[in-house]
């Protein structure tokens, strides 16, 4: 399923091939070039004690987030999803506003949403087993 | 010395009037003498049975058998015998008297089968087991009725197809997430965007077929995720990890992966086991020295592969991190060459890979989240650890700490 708007395949760009990117900041670097926008995952925080956000502290912080981020880059964030018992939010935003978002207080990690690698171990071998 | 809680003497009564006899069983002080002398001096009160099923079926059989009034059971210290009402009477007395060889008189219990409250079919017939399932010695387990019923499996993979005859039944839901891990609604009926999810479902819940089994609980539940087709995307894996969670699954099996050491899931998997949900990961296929997270962090049990010897399959990945705790991957090893389980379509295929031991392993965990519901995941981890043997012909770096062994892990359980 191809994500509508997003620009992390583009044809022929580097690091942009079906093995996503290494970096956030390959991934910056790939729009600043090509332009458009880009999936990524970010993990909060919760202020001032640190660690892992509640199921609504981190819906809440998503949602302050993305607004504050709207706010200042004048760009619109289409698309987003909140994980909130895990602590983390996907936004599909141009290279302002993920650098934004990726600077704040209450963000511990921003990492591309296709980050190259991640992926099923494939079996090392397949043999069709007929007769059982 | 058996004692007399209750006293039968009524219910003796009854039958000595509707029958003229009774079966009694004589509790004998056996300090006043031996039960072997008690009974010559007792005999005289017993009777012979008018009826005996063992005269009857010698009487069947066109012989002749005369019931024998009583039996002594010399290492119980008592009496089985007929009294009619005067034997009866007189046993009774003599326990009432002092220094007696009878201290009390009961009528004979009659015990019956303690028959279950419902038959059914065997679940799962044992004819035919993969070497996998033999090498866990899993079937201990199911003739114990432990089949991992109950237990909800979440399954993050790349989805299973449920139309597979090892898998219907087996799929309590299914969920496919969009990029950003938002959950595609309605939900499908479980299809596979490959082949790997339905190989490693059916590993672990597959149902037997035509007496042939390849899952390790053929009786617990999967909540399958299709998380890994179309791209591998982070959002569509935490999406299911989070539906995971919603899902109430105990287990999590997962055989995917980042090459090398990606710290970022740590948290997750931290809340997985905070939610009673025993991380059960593949470490990779890339050999000796490599490793993949989230299966190398210290809070995933995370499994490698050996052979049907109890070899290390020259591909499961093996290393030794400089930190205090766990710092061998993988935890231990399971079955994972030369595997046979379900292919998209019907039929099946043999594959290698850590992620076919995993399964394995997260099948044996819901047999144990079975057995003992209340188990932490702490608990679980530590009796499938310590059901591992060792194996004495690879080094322990590869190995870590063998393979595991059903009826042990049970045994460190309860």
């Amino acid at each position: 399923m191809e994500p509508p708007g997003t620009q992390d395949k583009a044809a022929g760009a580097p690091g942009s091939s079906n093995e996503g990117f290494a970096t956030l900041d390959d991934l910056l670097k790939h729009l600043d070039r090509v332009g458009g926008d880009a999936s990524v995952i970010v993990a909060v925080k919760s202020l001032p004690a640190g660690g892992l956000p509640s199921p609504n502290e981190t819906e809440q912080l998503a949602n302050e987030l993305i607004a504050r981020a709207e706010k200042a880059t004048g760009q619109h964030i289409a698309r987003s999803n909140i994980f909130k018992r895990l602590g983390r939010f996907a936004i599909e935003a141009p290279a302002a506003a993920i650098r934004f978002v990726s600077a704040q207080p209450e963000v511990t990690e921003t990492t591309p949403n296709k980050l190259q690698g991640l992926g099923l171990i494939e079996p090392v071998r397949k043999t069709p087993a007929e007769s059982w | 010395m058996l004692s007399a809680a209750v006293d039968t003497g009524p219910l003796a009564n009854l039958q000595l009037a509707a029958a003229g006899t009774a079966r009694v069983l004589v509790i004998l002080d056996v300090s006043a003498g031996t039960a072997r002398d008690a009974a010559k001096e007792l005999g005289g009160n017993f009777t012979a049975p008018k009826t005996s099923h063992i005269a009857a079926l010698a009487a069947a059989r066109g012989e002749r058998k005369i019931p024998r009034p009583f039996r002594v059971f010399p290492k119980l210290g008592v009496i089985l015998g007929t009294v009619d009402t005067k034997g009866f009477s007189n046993l009774r007395q003599k326990a009432t008297q002092k220094g007696s060889a009878v201290a009390s008189v009961q009528v004979a219990p009659v015990f019956r089968l303690v028959r279950p409250v419902k038959v059914l079919a065997a679940a799962v017939p044992q004819d035919t087991l993969t070497w996998g399932l033999q090498m866990l010695q899993v079937d201990n387990l199911w003739a114990q009725g432990i089949t991992g019923r109950g237990v909800i499996v979440a399954h993050l993979d790349t989805g299973a197809d449920g139309t597979h005859p090892t898998l219907q039944g087996a799929i309590a839901d299914f969920a496919q997430f969009d990029d950003l891990g938002n959950l595609v609604a309605p939900s499908p009926a479980p299809f596979d965007s490959g082949e790997h999810g339905t190989h490693t479902a059916a590993t672990v819940a597959g149902r037997a077929v035509d007496g042939k089994s390849v899952g390790i609980a053929p009786e617990a539940q999967l909540a399958s995720a299709m998380v890994i087709e179309g791209g591998d995307v982070q959002a569509r894996v935490l999406a299911g990890l989070e539906w995971a969670l919603e899902q109430r699954a105990k287990v999590l099996t997962m055989s995917l992966g980042f090459p090398g050491w990606m710290p970022s899931f740590i948290p997750i998997i931290q809340v997985l086991r905070q939610n009673d949900i025993v991380p059960v990961i593949a470490i990779g296929n890339e050999g000796p020295g490599t490793s993949r997270s989230p299966g190398n962090y210290v809070e995933s049990l995370s499994v490698g592969a050996c052979d049907e010897n109890g070899d290390v399959a020259y591909f499961s990945s093996s290393e030794v991190f400089q930190r205090a705790q766990d710092p061998l991957v993988p935890d231990l090893m399971a079955p994972g060459v030369n595997i046979i389980s379900a292919k998209p379509g019907g039929g099946y295929q043999m594959m290698d890979g850590t992620s076919m031991a995993t399964p394995h392993v997260a099948g044996l965990a819901a047999l144990l989240r079975q057995a003992k519901p209340s188990a932490t995941v702490d608990r679980i981890e530590a009796a499938i650890f310590g059901s591992c043997a060792a194996v004495p012909t690879s080094s322990t770096n590869r190995t870590a700490r063998g393979v595991p062994n059903a009826p042990r892990a049970l045994s460190l359980i309860l």
